[in-house]
């Protein structure tokens, strides 16, 4: 008797991947190894144990909750007006009992996706010549119309959306000021250098949006900025209560 | 992709509820959640091995989903769109994974053929929860491979774009995937 077949050849074989030589060959050794085709048996087996799993697993409760928070959180979709949605309900973002996620994972997913995306896309548009965006010097400024109001204004589809995230942040940041005292110092520390880089990725968004108030693309990445703040905050707030 | 039509009635239904949700209607979109969570969540445990994090997908998901959703133009079923928006966030999150922790290469780390694979290992009804958690001990890879192909149906070539990996490279993932499922499962 030849030699038993490869791993690589069973495998082939009972996926239906086999030349038509090899398939000959295969199926002339399987006819005469007991070994072979118990390995065969036992691939189907498994191949077959593996279809019949269940389609649909029951997702853990309050899943539906917390997507629908986030999206609350987000407002309007970009490029969808907020008029859909009653001017005087501004989305709320209820603080989740339970135990602490791995928001600290997340400001680092934050951090990643921020400090790569605006200058691509400020830079990248179709043809069109670059946008000039004016870096901010003060990214601590949480708030473009905080006090002074003397922010310049977002374009008007935008300015609900903004205010609505502005609400809620001011909420949010309350929030976490408050119980600063119960977070350890290093977490203190790491949301506070992510805050800047968002706060940064805000204005730095925002400024574009102005200079260019018809680019969807930048209300899109100015509102995907506040949502990360308000994700941030809000796990830095969950984080506090274990 | 394998997924079955939705029968015609629950077709239109599904659009009707695409629609309003596309209009911004949450409740239309927590109907169109109800219907899919479970596959999504079968979807995101499988291939990351892991309920916390399969929650965390599955999340992204929807919220992806609903950020998306006014560019879903009904060429697929919603359902079908759904997979795949899923698929790729669970694959987005490994690529940045694996960018972070930087030394787990996404070529293949050999082992040893064992003569476990010989033997014959039977999946009844009754072991469907150690074939579960056996896929859930599987390497990355070799998981999320194994998951594409025999659970979602997805095709080598399909896979290898998706994961932007050699075709070659994801036949050895499946290959290795099952046998060391069959290491695990038979002993
Ligand atoms: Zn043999």
């Amino acid at each position: 008797m030849s030699m038993h077949l490869e791993w690589d050849r069973l495998n082939d074989c009972v996926d239906g991947r086999l030349s038509a030589a090899d398939e000959a060959d295969v199926r002339e050794h399987l006819a005469e190894c007991r070994d072979c085709r118990s390995a065969v048996d036992a691939l189907r087996a498994l191949g077959a144990g593996t279809r019949a799993l269940p389609p649909a697993i029951e997702p853990p409760p309050g899943l539906w909750q917390d997507v629908a928070a986030t999206i609350a959180a987000g407002g309007a979709r970009t490029g969808k007006p907020l008029s859909s949605r009653p001017p005087d309900s501004p989305p709320v973002v209820p603080v989740r009992p339970g135990p602490s996620r791995r928001w600290l994972a997340a400001a680092a997913v934050v951090l990643m996706a921020l400090s790569s995306g605006i200058t691509a896309l400020v830079l990248r548009r179709d043809g069109v010549a670059p946008v000039p965006v004016v870096a901010t010097g003060t990214p601590t400024v949480p708030t473009p119309v905080a006090a002074g109001g003397t922010a310049p204004v977002v374009p008007a589809s935008f300015a609900a959306t903004e205010a609505a995230y502005l609400d809620n942040l001011a909420e949010l940041h309350a929030a976490f000021v408050a119980q600063r005292h119960a977070l350890a110092p290093t977490t203190i520390a790491v949301v506070e250098r992510s805050l800047l880089t968002i706060d940064a990725a805000i204005a730095e968004a925002r400024a574009a949006l102005v200079a260019d108030p018809a680019n969807q693309a930048l209300a899109e990445l100015l509102s995907t900025s506040y949502r990360q703040k308000v994700e941030l905050l809000r796990r830095a707030a969950e984080s506090s209560e274990t | 992709m394998t997924l079955p039509d939705p029968r015609d009635a629950d077709a239109a239904h599904e659009a009707a509820l695409v629609s309003r949700a596309r209009q911004g209607e949450s409740e239309a979109f927590e109907a169109l959640y109800r219907s899919t969570a479970g596959r999504v969540f079968a979807l995101c445990l499988r291939m990351s091995g892991d309920r916390e994090r399969a929650r965390e997908l599955a999340h992204d998901v929807f919220v992806r989903a609903w950020e998306k959703l006014p560019g879903f133009r009904g060429e697929a079923a919603f359902s079908t769109w759904l997979h795949r928006l899923a698929v790729n966030v669970v694959l987005e999150r490994q690529r940045g994974e694996r960018r972070r922790q930087a030394h787990e290469e996404p070529g293949l780390e050999e082992d040893d053929e064992t003569p476990a694979m010989r033997r014959v290992v039977r999946i009844d009804e009754g072991d469907r929860l150690d074939l579960e958690a056996a896929i859930a001990r599987l390497p990355t890879n070799a998981r999320t491979v194994f998951v594409l192909h025999e659970v979602q149906g997805y095709r080598h070539d399909e896979i290898a774009q998706a994961m932007a990996i050699a075709e070659g490279t994801v036949r050895a993932h499946l290959h290795r995937a099952r046998r060391l499922l069959m290491e695990f499962l038979s002993r």
